[in-house]
């Protein structure tokens, strides 16, 4: 029941360093969306319930931060977390090869379904311009997210002996 | 729970993204709305955020300001020793434009002078209270020679004393060991012009009846061989009649600033004249 009461509040402060400090490594340009590694990692490690609410609650907190069409990366993080979780099963996920590509997928498909969604919503076309950047945030948070999911690893190491205890 | 655990994941999946997309269809739909939920996340995120964002912004001003200052000091470093370079090169222009307009009165007067002058340059000044001489950077090599008169744009400097192959000493006519005969342009009253060290000159042997006023120019008479006639040597600045002597006191003021002196002509006469 912790997990729950907590989650709101650790995805706030996740979420507003995601947007703050992690934002000044690339001048502004580009965002480093941990979140979307962290709700891989749900997918691969963690219950539907808990995973599910853990990428809904990233997702919407993340859609009122940013500025985007509420639900739209409420509806992805979702989508993302249960084909992560359907991936898991189908094949083994611990490889850092895997994990990594799987990142990459997941992050330039974000782009893509951002980019989609203004295209048939709006009738703007935002892909043209900001390709290359999905791209290089793709690529980025892909690299980085065998750390991350080792991080996230402890993490959830310790949240578990302190949940036994 | 309730549900079957074959379907959990499946009806939490389907309530999950049905939620999520009734959102998005709301947000769609009402575009200009901000919902509860959103506000309430925004009210959340926003003092973080604000801290935040105003600690990077003061380190990144203390970092600029920082990066700043080391910048402004190497230009500082740079602009003073630029202004340092074109404030020397300013006063050698300055110093040229002067030489230029002191030499171009020193050639005109060169022009009225009989025989060939010999301009040099003033490389040393003795002022003590009773000797007035300089030191001038021209010699026996350029034809200078014991005796010869030196003058200047301004007047009478006085005359060569000794003369060495590339330099030659000059009295000046301050000092007490020279006289040169004179006389007062207007009223042509004749006299001899003495040194009298650092108070100037007096005009001597002049008789009291003679009408002598201040402010009359003295010029050299021509009388004594060494300077031609007519050189300014300077101006009355007082009579005095008092005393019981035969001639009067009359203080001369020589033409020439000595202390400012630079350049000079040395008059080097021509065959048929004598020094």
């Amino acid at each position: 029941m912790i997990f729950y009461l907590l989650l709101p509040l650790f995805s706030l402060i996740l979420l507003v360093l995601q947007t703050t400090v992690l934002s000044l490594f690339f001048m502004g340009k580009m965002g480093l969306e941990i979140s979307l590694i962290i709700v891989i990692y749900a997918g691969f490690r963690m219950d539907a319930l808990k995973g599910g609410v853990l990428a809904f609650i990233l997702g919407f907190f993340l859609d009122c931060i940013t500025g985007s069409v509420t639900g739209l990366l409420t509806f992805y993080y979702v989508a993302v977390f249960f084909v992560s979780r359907t991936v898991s099963f189908k094949v083994y996920a611990e490889r850092y090869l895997f994990i990594m590509a799987f990142a990459f997928l997941c992050a330039f498909s974000e782009g893509l379904f951002v980019a989609l969604i203004y295209q048939v919503f709006y009738g703007v076309d935002v892909f043209p311009g900001i390709y290359r950047i999905f791209l290089v945030q793709a690529l980025t948070l892909s690299l980085i997210s065998p750390l991350l999911f080792t991080l996230l690893g402890r993490l959830e190491g310790v949240v578990d002996v302190r949940e036994s205890q | 729970m309730l549900i079957p655990k074959k379907y959990q994941t499946i009806t939490i999946a389907s309530i999950l993204v049905f939620a999520s997309l009734i959102i998005l269809s709301v947000s769609f739909h009402r575009p200009g709305e901000t919902g509860f939920f959103k506000k309430l996340v925004l009210e959340a995120a926003s003092p973080p955020i604000r801290v935040i964002n105003t600690a990077i912004d003061t380190v990144r001003d203390v970092w600029k300001h920082y990066i700043f200052l080391v910048g402004l000091e190497q230009d500082n470093r740079v602009l003073k020793a630029r202004v340092a370079q074109l404030t020397n090169e300013l006063n050698e222009y300055r110093e040229r434009h002067l030489e230029g307009l002191r030499l171009k009165e020193l050639f005109a007067l060169k022009e009225t002078l009989p025989g060939t002058a010999v301009a040099a340059r003033v490389i040393d000044r003795e002022n003590a209270y009773v000797f007035k001489t300089i030191l001038i950077s021209k010699g026996t090599s350029d034809g200078l020679r014991v005796g010869l008169p030196v003058v200047s744009a301004e007047g009478v400097v006085g005359r060569v004393v000794d003369s060495s192959w590339n330099v030659s000493r000059v009295l000046l006519i301050t000092d007490y060991n020279s006289n040169i005969s004179a006389f007062v342009q207007g009223s042509r009253v004749q006299g001899i012009l003495q040194g009298g060290g650092s108070t100037g000159c007096s005009l001597k042997y002049v008789e009291r009846s003679e009408e002598v006023k201040a402010g009359e120019k003295v010029i050299t008479s021509g009388l004594g061989g060494v300077f031609s006639k007519g050189l300014i040597l300077g101006t009355v600045s007082r009579v005095d009649r008092r005393g019981s002597g035969l001639f009067l006191n009359i203080d001369v003021s020589p033409s020439v600033h000595f202390s400012r002196l630079e350049e000079v002509l040395a008059v080097v006469p021509g065959k048929e004249q004598k020094p």
